[in-house]
C-alpha cells in the first residue's frame, strides 16, 4: 500500500517523475515492453485480411402516411403492427432470421462461388472445405451456415434521417458481398411482409372465432323473431294511431255539434215556457196600446189636414182641432199609462217562431246524440287495441334489449371482419430499400494510423502497468526517497563511508 | 540500555562500578521499543593514555568526507550522550558493515583521543583484513580467571576482537562466564563497535550470541542501494527492537552493488562470447 502512495499522486493521479525513475530502473522492462507490443502490433495489421464492404439503405414507412398499407389500415381503423427500430437492428443478430438467409443462401447457384471464411480468420478454406464434413446433409449445411451468416452483416441505424437504416455487409470477398447484400435485403423485405400479414391474419382468424362463438351464445332465430313481431307491431300501432287521430277528430266534433243541439233544445224550451207564462193582460195592453197608436196617428193626420183645409182664421176649424188635439192628449196620456208594450210584442212573435222550430231542434238533437254514442263507443275500443300493441311492442323491446350487447359485438365483429379481409387483400412491407447499393469498399479492419496509435497506446499502458507491478513486487530499495517512504519511523543517518 | 552501567578505570586500574547517574533525553526519532535508559558519566570519560599516536591514514583514505562527517556527527552526539556500543549490521553486506566501523573509528579517534574497540566475526576478509594483517597481536585478559583472548592492536588507534573467539571464552563451560567478557570489553574500552553477523548466523544460535546483542546500545543498519530487500531490513528492525536495542537508523550504502557488479563482470564472460 505504501508502494501504490508512492506511485500516485494527488494532483496528477500517476507521479509521473517517480515512473519516469521506475522506466530508468527497470530498463529490460522499459525496452522489452514497447518493443513486444510494437511487434505484436505489426503482426497483427500483416495478418489481417482485406475486407469488401457493401451497403444499401433502407427506410421503414410505418410512420405517418408514408406508408400504403399503413394508409389503408388508417382509413378502415385498424392498426398495422409496428417496428421499433431494435427490432429492424435485431434483425442483424436473429437466430430465426439467420435461417431464413440459410436457406436462401443454399437455393443459391452461385453458393460455391462465396467465400464464408471469418473476417478475421488467419486459416483461409475454400467452400468444399469448410462444407467438407457435412457431407451430402444439407440440414448440416444449412446449420452451419446460419451459424457463421450473422457475423458477415449488421443493421444500423442512420445517425442523421429518422427511420432510416443501413445492411452493412461485409466478407472477404467482392462476390460474396455483392451477392449477400441482395440476399439479406430480400430476405429482409420478406420476413417483415410475412410479419405484417401474419399480424392481420392473426387478427382475422381471431375476430371469425369470436363471432361464430358469440352467435352460439346467443339464439338468433328467437331474436330475429322478436323483431319481426316488432316490426309488425310498430306497423299495427301506426295504423292504430291514424285511426285513433281520425275517430277523435269526429268524437270532438259529434260532440261539439251535440252540446250546441242540448244547449239549442234547452234554451227553446225555456222561451217557450216564458212565452206561456206571460199574463193576458199584458197581452191586452199590448193590443190596447196598438189601438191608441193607432187612434193617435189617426187622431194627427185629421188635424193635420183640418189645419190645411180651414187656415187659422176659421173659428169653427179651430175647435174642431181643439177637440181632436184633446182627445190626442188624452190618448196620449192613456198610451203613457200602459206602458212600453214593444218587448212583449217582439217576445211574442219570437216565441212563435221558436214554437214553430222546436220539432225540428228535437230531431236533430236525438240524432246527434245517437252519432256521438256510436262514435264514442269506437273511440274507446281503438284506444283499448292501441294501448294493447303498445304494450306488447315495449315487452319486445325490454327483451331485445337484453340481448342489446351481445347483438352490438356482433355487429362489430361482422364489421371488422370485412375490414380485415379488405386490409389483408392491400398488404404491403413497410421497409423500403434503394434501388442501388453503394460501391463496395475494401480496406483493413484495423488501419495503419489506428493500429500505430493502438500500439503506442497499448504499449504506454502496458509498460505502466507492468512497471508499476514490478515495482510492487520489487523489495529492494533504490533510493533515500524510497528508504524514508518505507522506514518513515527510522533516521536516514547518511551514506556509508567509502575508501579509495 | 535498561539496567546499563558504566565502569571506570580507578588509579589502580581495576574497574570500579559507578552508582547509576542521570538518564538522558534521546531524541524520540532514535529511540526503539522500549526506550533505553542511558547513564551519563559523571566524570570525564577515559583517562588519557599517555603514548604517541601515528597519524590514522584510513581517516584519509576516506572518499567522501561529507558523508563521514554527518554520520560521524550523529555517532558522536550519542556518545557525547553517553553511548558508547555501537552496532552495525546489514542485510548480508559485511563489507560495507566493516567500511562503516572503520569510517567512523577513524573519525572517532581523529576527533577524540579515546580507546576504540572493534569486535567483529570475520576479521580475515573485507576492510579489517588488512589492518588486522599489520597489527600487533597481543593476549588480554578480560575478567577474572578468564581464558586471555587475542587482540589485534593496530598502533594506538583501534584494537580488534574477533567475536568468535569472545564467544567461545564467554561459553567456556569451565569458568561460565557468559556476559561477564563482554562487560569487561565494553568497561576495557571507550567506544566499541560491533560487525553484527548476520541475523540467519545470530537465529541459528541466538542463546550463545544473547550476551552480546545485550550489549548493543545502538544499532544502525546499512542498506544497500538496489540489493537490500525492505522485508530484510524490516526483519532485522524486528528481531533487535525484539531485545529492547536502540535504532539509530539507517545508513545507506550507495557504493555495493557497483563494487558487486565489478567483481561479477571480472567473473563472468562478456554474453557475445558464448563458444570462447
Amino acid at each position: 500500500m505504501k508502494k501504490l502512495n508512492i506511485v500516485l499522486n494527488e494532483t496528477s493521479i500517476i507521479n509521473f517523475p517517480f515512473l519516469w525513475k521506475l522506466i530508468k530502473r527497470y530498463k529490460f522492462l522499459s525496452i522489452s515492453v514497447p518493443a513486444i507490443a510494437a511487434i505484436y502490433s505489426i503482426s497483427i495489421f500483416l495478418g489481417q485480411n482485406t475486407i469488401y464492404s457493401g451497403e444499401v439503405g433502407f427506410k421503414y414507412v410505418n410512420e405517418g402516411s408514408n406508408s400504403p398499407t399503413s394508409m389503408i389500415f388508417s382509413m378502415l381503423g385498424e392498426k398495422t403492427s409496428k417496428l421499433d427500430p431494435t427490432e429492424i437492428i435485431s434483425y442483424g443478430t436473429s437466430v430465426d432470421f439467420q435461417y431464413k438467409i440459410a436457406d436462401e443462401l443454399l437455393n443459391t447457384p452461385d453458393i460455391k462461388k462465396m467465400n464464408f471464411n471469418s473476417v478475421g480468420t488467419r486459416d483461409m478454406k475454400s467452400y468444399d472445405e469448410i462444407f467438407n464434413s457435412c457431407g451430402d446433409s444439407k440440414e448440416c449445411r444449412r446449420d452451419r451456415i446460419a451459424r457463421i451468416i450473422g457475423s458477415f452483416y449488421s443493421v444500423k441505424m442512420d445517425t442523421n434521417i429518422i427511420d432510416r437504416y443501413h445492411l452493412i455487409v461485409r466478407t472477404l470477398d467482392h462476390f460474396t458481398t455483392e451477392s449477400l447484400v441482395k440476399i439479406v435485403s430480400k430476405s429482409i423485405d420478406k420476413d417483415r411482409l410475412g410479419q405484417i400479414r401474419y399480424f392481420v391474419t392473426s387478427q382475422v382468424k381471431i375476430s371469425k372465432e369470436l363471432l361464430s362463438k358469440k352467435k352460439e351464445e346467443v339464439n338468433i332465430e328467437k331474436i330475429k323473431k322478436m323483431v319481426d313481431k316488432k316490426a309488425s307491431l310498430m306497423v299495427r300501432i301506426d295504423a292504430l294511431k291514424d285511426r285513433a287521430d281520425e275517430i277523435r277528430r269526429i268524437y270532438y266534433s259529434d260532440r261539439t255539434k251535440l252540446n250546441k243541439l242540448e244547449t239549442e233544445r234547452s234554451q227553446t224550451r225555456e222561451t217557450l215556457s216564458k212565452s206561456n207564462k206571460s199574463s193576458n193582460n199584458e197581452l191586452f195592453k199590448v193590443a190596447e196600446a196598438k189601438k191608441l197608436k193607432e187612434k193617435n196617428r189617426q187622431l194627427r193626420e185629421d188635424i193635420a189636414s183640418i189645419k190645411t183645409s180651414f187656415g187659422t182664421e176659421e173659428v169653427s176649424g179651430t175647435n174642431i182641432i181643439k177637440k181632436l188635439k184633446t182627445e190626442l192628449v188624452v190618448n196620449e196620456r192613456r198610451l203613457a199609462s200602459i206602458g212600453n208594450v214593444d218587448t212583449a210584442a217582439q217576445n211574442e212573435r219570437f216565441a212563435v217562431s221558436k214554437e214553430n222550430k222546436q220539432m225540428n231542434t228535437e230531431h236533430d238533437y236525438k240524432v246527434s246524440r245517437k252519432q256521438f254514442s256510436k262514435t264514442k263507443v269506437e273511440f274507446s275500443n281503438l284506444n283499448k287495441e292501441l294501448e294493447t300493441a303498445v304494450k306488447s311492442a315495449a315487452e319486445i323491446d325490454i327483451r331485445l334489449k337484453e340481448h342489446d350487447p351481445n347483438l352490438q359485438l356482433i355487429k362489430l365483429l361482422e364489421q371488422k371482419l370485412v375490414q380485415l379481409n379488405l386490409a389483408e387483400s392491400t398488404i404491403v412491407s413497410d421497409l423500403l430499400f434503394d434501388n442501388f447499393q453503394s460501391e463496395l469498399s475494401s480496406y483493413k479492419k484495423i488501419a495503419k494510423t489506428k493500429m500505430i496509435f493502438v500500439s503506442i497506446f497499448f504499449s504506454c499502458f502496458l509498460l505502466l502497468f507492468v512497471v508499476i507491478l514490478r515495482y510492487i513486487f520489487d523489495g529492494r530499495i533504490y533510493d533515500e526517497y524510497e528508504l524514508k517512504n518505507n522506514f518513515e519511523d527510522l533516521e536516514i543517518i547518511g551514506n556509508t563511508p567509502d575508501f579509495h | 540500555m535498561a539496567g546499563l552501567k558504566l565502569k571506570f578505570k580507578d588509579a589502580e586500574g581495576s574497574f570500579k562500578e559507578k552508582e547509576e547517574v542521570a538518564v538522558l533525553d534521546i531524541p524520540s526519532s532514535k529511540v526503539g521499543v522500549p526506550k533505553p535508559e542511558l547513564l551519563r558519566p559523571e566524570e570525564p570519560v577515559k583517562e588519557k593514555v599517555e603514548t604517541q599516536k601515528r597519524s590514522n591514514r584510513y581517516f584519509y583514505k576516506v572518499s567522501n568526507h561529507h558523508e563521514l562527517f554527518k554520520i560521524g556527527s550523529s555517532f558522536y552526539d550519542d556518545y557525547k550522550r553517553g553511548v558508547k556500543s555501537f552496532a552495525v549490521g546489514s542485510t548480508g553486506y559485511q563489507a560495507s558493515q566493516q567500511n562503516s566501523i572503520l569510517g567512523l573509528a577513524s573519525f572517532f579517534d581523529h576527533k577524540e583521543d579515546v580507546k576504540i574497540g572493534i569486535v567483529s566475526d570475520n576479521l580475515t576478509n573485507g576492510a579489517f583484513k588488512e589492518i588486522v594483517s599489520i597489527s600487533k597481536e597481543s593476549k588480554l585478559e578480560l575478567g577474572d580467571n578468564e581464558e586471555p583472548c587475542t587482540v589485534y592492536s593496530f598502533y594506538q588507534h583501534f584494537d580488534f576482537f574477533d567475536l568468535d573467539e569472545l564467544l567461545k571464552i564467554s561459553n567456556n563451560e569451565a569458568t561460565l562466564s557468559y556476559e561477564e567478557v563482554f562487560d569487561s570489553l565494553v568497561d576495557e574500552y571507550d567506544i566499541i563497535f560491533w560487525d553484527v553477523p548476520d541475523l540467519a548466523k545470530i537465529k541459528k544460535d541466538s542463546e550463545k550470541y544473547f550476551p552480546v546483542i545485550m550489549k548493543f546500545e545502538s544499532l544502525s543498519i546499512i542498506v544497500a542501494q538496489s540489493l537490500s530487500n525492505s522485508g530484510d531490513i524490516k526483519e532485522i528492525k524486528n528481531f533487535f527492537m525484539g531485545y529492547g536495542i536502540n535504532l539509530k537508523g539507517l545508513l545507506f550504502d550507495t557504493k555495493q552493488k557497483e563494487i558487486i557488479e565489478d567483481a561479477k563482470g571480472k567473473n563472468e564472460k562478456p554474453w557475445w562470447r558464448i563458444f570462447g
